[in-house]
């Protein structure tokens, strides 16, 4: 499902580049510690990369209805293709305030 | 005696709203986020409810708990298309309203005091680009609106530190707050119309 560029704010380069690092599928819970984003902002911004196509989502194992499952989220290939241009424009920007 | 008694009903009334208090805080959590979750289109809003109550269910106690389902219910009220969460946004519309007259002025004074000589920032080149790639939405950007703000303060703006341009939005955070406001509410119509009439 994708939709427009998601808005590129530090804190959606922060999911990214956690995303990223951990190389493996992570919870929205795991994420929001270890970034320290309140879920007010961290849900809307994973809501806006997966319909991006950036990320995607799957239900972590167990049967649906026992108890609520977590939702795993990993980046996609656009995803870390994207970020990594991202950042490259950030550090060229920052390279001009040196 | 009377400060005997005043201690027991202390003591007494405290533990019941205590109780009361640990109820409610155990309560709410899973109905505001329920309630979160319901702001969504259907596609979206059962997985929302079960991945952000398994989310609370990762935290420790009530009171993170309930910060959690706070910020469900603001990304709810963010990011729903339903008719509830267009009625709470309608708050904004009279700031956007005001947000449209202070870019008026705003952009009326790029052009009067030549400001568009000035070349963006690339970041707010980029902005451009994407707000012009969403559909050409005609409200400022934070960055742009920094920029013009600047003028005001005889712009070194090309080479002025970056703390230093921090202080500028500090000065004009009204117009900054406004600005927001106008956006969320440019972007919820939108969203809700697309809803309803389709792309």
């Amino acid at each position: 499902m994708t939709e427009k560029e998601p808005h590129l704010t530090r804190q959606t380069m922060l999911v990214l580049s956690l995303l990223i690092e951990s190389g493996d599928a992570i919870a929205g819970s795991a994420i929001a510690s270890a970034s320290d984003l309140a879920s007010g902002t961290l849900y809307p911004i994973l809501i806006r990369l997966e319909k991006a196509g950036w990320i995607e989502s799957v239900w972590e194992g167990g049967q649906a209805g026992t108890k609520p499952r977590r939702r795993l989220y990993m980046v996609t290939g656009l995803g870390t293709r994207r970020a990594r241009q991202e950042a490259t424009e950030w550090k060229r920007l920052a390279e001009r305030f040196a | 005696m009377k400060t005997l008694i005043a201690s027991l009903l202390i003591a007494t009334l405290g533990k019941v709203l205590a109780d009361e208090l640990k109820e409610w805080l155990g309560w709410l959590p899973p109905k505001l986020i329920i309630w979160a979750a319901k702001r969504f289109p259907d596609d979206l809003n059962e997985r929302l409810s079960e991945e952000w109550l398994a989310h609370c269910n990762d935290l420790p106690g009530n009171v993170a708990k309930l910060w959690h389902s706070f910020g469900c219910a603001l990304s709810g009220l963010r990011m729903g298309t339903d008719i509830a969460s267009l009625f709470l946004t309608i708050v904004f519309i009279l700031p956007c309203e005001l947000a449209g007259l202070v870019e008026f002025f705003l952009l009326l004074s790029v052009h009067v005091l030549g400001l568009e000589k000035y070349p963006l920032s690339p970041d707010a080149e980029r902005n451009r680009r994407l707000r012009k790639a969403a559909g050409g939405l005609q409200v400022l950007g934070l960055n742009q609106l920094w920029y013009i703000s600047s003028d005001f303060k005889r712009g070194d703006q090309k080479d002025a530190a970056i703390e230093k341009r921090r202080s500028w939005i500090f000065s004009y955070w009204v117009g900054a707050v406004l600005i927001g406001a106008g956006d969320a509410a440019v972007l919820r119509y939108r969203r809700y119309a697309d809803r309803l009439f389709g792309e």
